[in-house]
């Protein structure tokens, strides 16, 4: 029987491979710290610019707008949520232009109306995965409605250059797990589906819900 | 007698899972739509069969059906329930018809090779059945045995069964071929089904109304929302169901690696002039290809039906 020398290359063959073992749970583990004080510092300000009283609601609306250009890849979400629909935006500026405008003001009017359920809220990151690393995180946080029962809330983030955004939310009730806006697509697409996919009579009705919706917000606010 | 007894009673109760998230969902400052997205505007029906829906026209009659039984009974009923008793009584009457279900989600779960999840049914059963006075409080929670439900749809599920065409039940509500046969074997593995007597009979059917009324109650907020803000209520009942049961059958957080991809379409283009957005935005360079496109569109992941589970 004859023993074979171990070589350099393959010593350090070997340890590499031990080192990507041990590293590889690690990896799949990560949290990213970045992504997670982003969520913890603009979602707090969202809430807090929410359920600031002390303004009127066209100053509210303002601010809750320019925090969501900062907080939120519109582009992004306003094209998934068109689905197969969206190829239409790619090659009609206006029509994009248009369709970003009209779902970021309903975006808007929908969370000023559920503004009143949730004054006092607090929130607090909990947890992140990295599902590409630095690039794609799902940051988890715990959200303490005043009063009410604690609601975990996770939020993924895309980065574009050196710029988080959050594209997706999601909302973890009795276990089960819902995408707002992969559900948001999902309407979307049914009532495109019937409207053999015009985007434009989906912006009709999206604005008259979105009026409907600030009509209430004047009417609660007055 | 009894099956129709538990077909109505347990109605909005098996509608619940569709619903429920809307009460609790918080307005959190999430930059995509409401969970209900919404509609001021009168949408005719459709009755086009569509994909997952090739039954739509027969569903949509049938929801119909259901919103004008829930509107002139149900709700009623619910509302006044909730007027005349506290909270805390309410969430007694919670908490016990869920305790009744420990049997079924213990079958559930051994069925579908959980014993972890299962020894957890039991435990709670148990604890609660006798520390909770009958269910009635729920001291298992606080002790770390965290409840989950399961039922013989996501069982079917779990064992590679497809859902088969979406299907609207008045009363009901929202499921599909697959989840109402799982109802069925639910029923059998429920041991309160086998008990006899006049004594047997009324206690089901006050559980079963119980349950209804319940339930309801639960959901009065969120069918006020989706009533006043969908785009088209039906749809949004229906694809609540299909998301929150994708979830369910995974046992709650999927794998984050079956997430859909968001492109962005703008490409190097312009975006919104909503306030100060056109500012702030950070676009992104990637070419987007219409095969890109498709792939963001959100499809059951394959994990539903391949029997494989968290």
């Amino acid at each position: 029987m004859t023993t074979r020398p171990i070589t350099r290359s393959a010593f350090f063959a070997g340890m590499l491979g031990l080192g990507l073992l041990v590293a590889a749970p690690d990896a799949h583990a990560a949290r990213n710290a970045d992504a997670e004080n982003y969520v913890q510092e603009n979602a707090t300000a969202a809430l807090r610019t929410l359920a600031d009283t002390a303004v009127g609601t066209p100053q509210r609306r303002t601010q809750f707008d320019q925090l969501m250009a900062r907080f939120a890849d519109m582009p992004r979400i306003s094209s998934f949520v068109l689905g197969r629909y969206g190829a239409q935006l790619r090659s009609d500026a206006a029509l994009r232009t248009e369709w970003n405008r009209t779902f970021q003001e309903y975006s808007i009017a929908v969370y000023e109306d559920r503004l009143g359920r949730f004054n006092g809220a607090t929130i607090r990151v909990t947890d992140s995965t990295e599902r590409v690393a630095g690039r794609d995180v799902i940051v988890t946080t715990e959200m303490q409605p005043r009063g009410g029962r604690p609601q975990t809330v996770q939020w993924r983030l895309l980065r574009s250059g050196n710029v988080w955004k959050v594209v997706d939310v999601s909302l973890l009730i009795e276990g089960n797990q819902i995408w707002l806006a992969q559900q948001q697509q999902r309407d979307f697409l049914a009532q495109l589906d019937r409207n053999n996919g015009d985007i434009r009579a989906l912006m009709t009705d999206i604005r008259q819900l979105t009026a409907s919706l600030r009509q209430r917000v004047l009417a609660r606010n007055s | 007698m009894r099956g129709s007894i538990t077909l109505i009673t347990l109605a909005a109760a098996l509608a619940a899972p569709a619903l429920a998230y809307a009460q609790d969902a918080p307005a959190e400052p999430a930059p995509v739509a409401q969970v209900e997205p919404a509609a001021a505007a009168p949408v005719e029906p459709a009755t086009a069969p569509s994909e997952g829906d090739p039954w739509q026209g027969f569903n949509r009659s049938m929801f119909a059906v259901h919103e004008s039984v829930d509107q002139a009974v149900v709700e009623p009923v619910a509302r006044g329930y909730r007027a005349v008793t506290p909270g805390p009584v309410r969430q007694g009457v919670r908490n016990f018809l869920r305790n009744l279900r420990g049997p079924v989600i213990f079958a559930n779960d051994v069925l579908q090779g959980q014993g972890n999840r299962g020894l957890t049914t039991a435990a709670r059963f148990a604890v609660n059945t006798t520390i909770g006075v009958v269910g009635v409080f729920d001291p298992a929670t606080s002790m770390g045995l965290e409840y989950h439900d399961e039922d013989f749809g996501q069982t079917l599920a779990v064992w590679g069964v497809g859902e088969g065409p979406y299907l609207f039940i008045p009363l009901m509500g929202p499921s599909n071929v697959r989840d109402t046969t799982g109802r069925v074997i639910d029923s059998v593995l429920d041991p309160l089904s086998y008990l006899d007597g006049d004594d047997a009979t009324t206690f089901r059917a006050t559980r079963g109304v119980l349950t209804g009324v319940s339930v309801r109650e639960q959901l009065l907020e969120s069918v006020d929302d989706i009533r006043r803000d969908s785009l088209d209520p039906y749809s949004t009942i229906r694809s609540s169901y299909e998301l929150l049961r994708e979830s369910a059958i995974q046992n709650g957080q999927g794998d984050v690696q079956d997430l859909p991809e968001f492109d962005d379409i703008s490409a190097s283009e312009a975006p919104a002039a909503t306030g100060d957005y056109a500012q702030h935005s950070e676009l992104n360079e990637t070419p987007v290809t219409a095969q890109h496109l498709d792939e963001s569109e959100v499809k059951p992941t394959s994990r539903v039906n391949t029997g494989e589970k968290k």
